[in-house]
């Protein structure tokens, strides 16, 4: 009983926290650049009012139009429940690490449909970007967790993975762990549409990839997708947190356990996010067809993490 | 053991309604436009389905027919998971049936018949207790096929495909009557761990030859030549019931020999591994090509051959496992045998939804759909869960079998095996071919039912005939079930594996991780419902405008296209794909020619072209020289006999 709870409570609270990562991920780049920028809280408020919003649909539209923010945000959310983020114990005894990578296609695959409708050119193409990038990211994402699992003889349930690298201590720290924690880095800020991969700020349709799948909605519809993207990277920071580096991960029900690993939790995080911020402040959005480049990169740190595994 | 009146009655009567049916179907393809021999098919498919509970009702399955040959009498033999391949298949080749009284107008009314033929020999093929009851049907599914196929004028794929499957049968028929040899016995369920008995050279050999066999119409590379052009040529419903009734009986076939008839031992390891490479390749292939296609039928064509090669992939792996943890061998076999019936739903799906859309459209190429999904919003919902299944998005049935391969790849006992070396491998290569396929279906989806219209056709659809939505509905609501209610299917086929092979452990021991599809299902259809029900709390306005086209208008063409959405990839894997475009005069055209073609059948034409030159040389069309060649044969016939 006391797990559902933890678990429910943590679902939520990366829920909630999303949009404050993003607001703070902006602010520390505005800082960088020697902007004031906008405020922290900045995207709780944008997402208010795109929800109050009506909203402007094209006529060329199906029903899968307004399904998709509904998927996407549906998934996005059910993946919050399945990773480990303050506690190890998650709410979810019916997925494992399989299916946390499939719900990521989920997603995907709902948002490519929601760009084709509309039969805009801006749709399609990023779309096709999309699917394009996907293509190396999702195998090296599966890769790295999966490399995890092994690592940890622990199976392949999310939490249990977790724990028992926690439990490994120092041991854990090893060629495999470090290749994966590296491609598993490239691979969020591919996955999340972040520079190098692409630009969430930029004003031209044409260099844009996620961006560009979303041009027709508007409204609400816009809201859940926006919403669903910052879930979807403080899902990946906190699998980051959680999985990769997962000292200090509450493992049990012990309050002074919860305390600390709030704390820590709340330092992991708030490093990730100075990291993503440094790595979009000092590179620069690279051209499309030079991302494979980087991807492959990520492709193969997972699978020699893998292999590493095997025949160390 | 002791069969009681009352059992064997049921059986007798049971298979008299399976088989006399469609037997007499035959014969009335012509009497009222075939409407006869459609009802007589269907009758036969209700009963088919009903095998897996009749299975359990009668302790043992088996009957001869009253009719033999010279060869040995017609027996045949079911085993729990013969029932379950016979009441999936009978399933989908009722709806395929039902689905082809709507809108089968490019059969003449003869064809009908053949149809009824084939569900007869699919039939005879998976519940055969003699091999030559098995080699008649399999070789009988093959000329089947091949007499349904013919449609528009081009006769080559047709004939390709009988000259492809035929090098199979032919493995098939030396595997099949080499076993038979050795185990003195012409009836399959006595057959048990021949391998024990033949040795290991022996065994292996048998084993390639019914891989390849049976490869050659599960579209192994490079015997998948046939697919493509065979797919977009035919009549849909030929290639739906090739792909999946006919996919089924190979797969069953094919395991039973590997497994079941040959056995396990240690050297079958290094084949094993040398067959799942074949697979994986063939996996990739099928996946990268089914990306450039432009005809729906061949995407589908390309990607049958992925997911039959996942299924041979499990197939090797269990060969691989063998030294290693039984329950592992039982979840790869698993995995396999719940993925070709899944593929076997879903295949079935998609072919006929793309049956409709060309239908309803009159066009076939596919950038001259789009927008479908306006005009037809309840086929754009069934389409939309064929695809889903297809790129084994969860909660559907294609992500359960997906799941079950990357479990027996990951899991723990895998360690111990020595070939624990290929396990990432296969997990990447599995990673990249979901991807990539997943974005072909994506791909197929999206400029087929979304977008704007492209043509006249697709802009204003003819209306569906009444009821022909029906097979698809109750296929979608099938891969919605299979995926919601795996676990129930994984454990009915788990213990027919065991039955067949003599695996002693289950499957659940090997699985790492744990998977709850009802559940999972539940969670993500749950949300989504909370989801729409709070926006219901406070509505918002929708105004319906015009797509943003930068202050311009858009005209129909203005828009992305399937082969733009595909450059991307086929940049990037530019070395597996080559040149793709081509420019001649001002038009630039992309075409692909599969290297297997040109570096492999192309030379080996040429080389039977020339010899075939040379050997007219000696025809000389005149009597004395012909008798002149045979006294020479005889002199050295009779020399070779009394010399050697």
């Amino acid at each position: 009983m006391m797990g559902i709870v933890i678990g429910a409570v943590q679902a939520l609270a990366l829920v909630l926290i999303a949009p404050l990562v993003t607001g703070i991920v902006s602010k520390l780049k505005a800082l960088m650049q020697g902007r004031s920028g906008a405020d922290i809280l900045q995207p709780y408020r944008d997402l208010r009012k795109l929800f109050g919003k009506d909203s402007v649909t094209s006529r060329s539209t199906s029903w899968i139009f307004r399904a998709v923010p509904y998927v996407c945000l549906g998934s996005m959310v059910v993946l919050a429940m399945m990773v480990p983020f303050i506690h190890t114990h998650t709410l979810a005894p019916f997925g494992d690490l399989v299916a946390v990578v499939y719900l990521f296609t989920l997603y995907r695959f709902a948002m490519v449909l929601g760009g084709l409708e509309g039969g805009s050119t801006f749709g399609g193409m990023g779309s096709s970007r999309e699917m394009m990038m996907s293509v190396l990211i999702e195998p090296a994402l599966l890769l790295a967790i999966s490399t995890l699992a092994v690592l940890s003889g622990a199976g392949t349930d999310m939490g249990d993975i977790s724990g028992a690298l926690s439990e490994m201590g120092l041991l854990a720290i090893g060629p495999a762990l470090i290749l994966a924690g590296a491609s598993f880095i490239i691979t969020m800020l591919a996955e999340n549409a972040r520079v190098p991969f692409d630009n969430p700020t930029t004003h031209l349709e044409l260099t844009m990839v996620h961006e560009a799948m979303l041009l027709e909605y508007s409204g609400r519809g816009l809201a859940m997708m926006e919403l669903s993207s910052m879930i979807r990277l403080t899902v990946f920071m906190a699998m980051l947190g959680s999985m990769f580096f997962p000292w200090g991960v509450a493992t049990t029900m012990d309050p002074s356990d919860l305390l600390v690993s709030v704390l820590v939790t709340v330092a992991k995080m708030l490093t990730i996010i100075l990291v993503v911020a440094t790595v979009e402040s000092v590179l620069c959005k690279t051209r499309l067809f030079k991302t494979p480049n980087l991807l492959t990169a990520s492709f193969m740190l997972s699978l020699m993490a893998m292999i590493s595994l095997y025949i160390l | 053991m002791v069969v009681d009146v009352e059992t064997s009655a049921l059986l007798t009567s049971y298979l008299i309604a399976m088989f006399l049916p469609p037997t007499l179907g035959m014969f009335t393809g012509k009497i009222s436009s075939g409407r006869v021999s459609y009802v007589l098919c269907a009758v036969s498919c209700i009963v088919g389905i009903l095998c897996y509970p009749v299975w359990t009702m009668v302790p043992v399955f088996e009957a001869t027919f009253p009719l033999g040959s010279i060869l040995g009498e017609y027996s045949i033999h079911v085993d729990r998971l013969t029932s379950v391949f016979v009441t999936v298949s009978s399933l989908v080749f009722l709806m395929v049936v039902m689905h082809m009284s709507h809108s089968g107008h490019q059969y003449g009314p003869g064809k009908v018949s053949l149809v009824c033929a084939l569900f007869v020999s699919c039939m005879l093929c998976m519940m055969s207790d003699t091999v030559i009851l098995l080699l008649i049907a399999w070789e009988a599914v093959s000329v089947i096929t091949f007499l349904m196929s013919n449609d528009d004028g081009d006769e080559a794929p047709r004939w390709r495909f009988l000259t492809v499957t035929h090098i199979g049968g032919m493995m098939v028929i030396c595997a099949f009557a080499f076993l038979w040899m050795v185990a003195g016995t012409p009836y399959m369920h006595e057959w048990k761990d021949l391998g024990s008995i033949i040795g290991p050279t022996a065994s292996v050999a048998v084993a390639v030859c019914l891989f390849i066999g049976f490869g050659t119409k599960l579209g192994t590379v490079p015997f998948h030549i046939w697919m493509p052009d065979m797919y977009s040529r035919s009549p849909t419903h030929t290639t739906a019931l090739l792909t999946t009734v006919c996919s089924n009986v190979a797969v069953l076939v094919l395991f039973k020999g590997m497994f079941s008839y040959i056995g396990v031992s240690d050297d079958m390891i290094v084949p094993g591994v040398v067959l799942c490479v074949l697979s994986i390749v063939t996996a990739l292939w099928g996946a990268m090509e089914s990306m450039i296609q432009t005809e729906p039928k061949r995407i589908l064509a390309y990607s049958s051959m992925e997911n039959m090669a996942l299924v041979t992939m499990c197939l090797s792996l269990g060969l691989v496992f063998s030294d290693g943890s039984e329950s592992l061998m039982a979840l790869v076999l698993l995995a396999g045998i719940l993925h070709t019936l899944n593929h076997s739903v879903f295949k079935s799906l998609m072919m006929l939804v793309v049956d409709s859309v060309e239908d309803v459209t009159g066009e076939r190429m596919m950038d001259r759909y789009g927008g479908i999904a306006c005009a037809l919003p309840a086929l754009s919902v069934v389409a939309l869960i064929g695809v889903a299944s297809l790129a084994a998005v969860p909660p559907m049935n294609g992500f359960i079998s997906e799941w079950l391969m990357l479990q027996s790849l990951l899991g723990t006992d895998v360690l111990s095996s020595d070939m624990r070396i290929l396990m990432p491998l296969l997990v990447a290569m599995m990673g990249v071919c979901g991807m990539i396929v997943a974005t072909s279906y994506a791909r197929l989806y999206g400029f087929i039912f979304l977008g704007r219209p492209r043509s006249e056709g697709a802009a204003r659809p003819s209306p569906q005939k009444k009821g022909s939505l029906l097979p698809l509905v109750v296929l979608a609501a099938s891969c919605v079930s299979m995926g919601l209610f795996a676990v129930p299917l994984m454990e009915c086929l788990s213990d027919g594996i065991q039955t067949s092979t003599g695996i002693s452990q289950g499957y659940t021991s090997a699985l790492s991780g744990t998977m709850e599809p009802l559940l999972l299902g539940l969670m993500i259809l749950g949300t989504i419902a909370v989801l729409v029900a709070v926006s219901r709390v406070s509505r918002r306005r929708r105004v319906m405008e015009e797509t943003w086209a930068c202050g311009g208008t858009l005209d129909e063409r203005m828009q992305y296209s399937s082969e733009g959405f595909s450059q991307p990839i086929v940049r990037v894997f530019h070395p597996f794909y080559g040149d793709t475009s081509r420019k001649e005069g001002d038009e630039y055209t992309t075409g692909f020619t599969e290297p297997f073609v040109k570096h492999i059948y192309r030379p080996i034409g040429r080389f039977v072209s020339a010899v075939s030159e040379r050997v007219t040389d000696i025809q000389t069309g005149n009597i004395q020289s012909y008798l002149s060649y045979i006294l020479a044969t005889l002199v050295v016939a009779l020399l070779a006999v009394r010399l050697l």
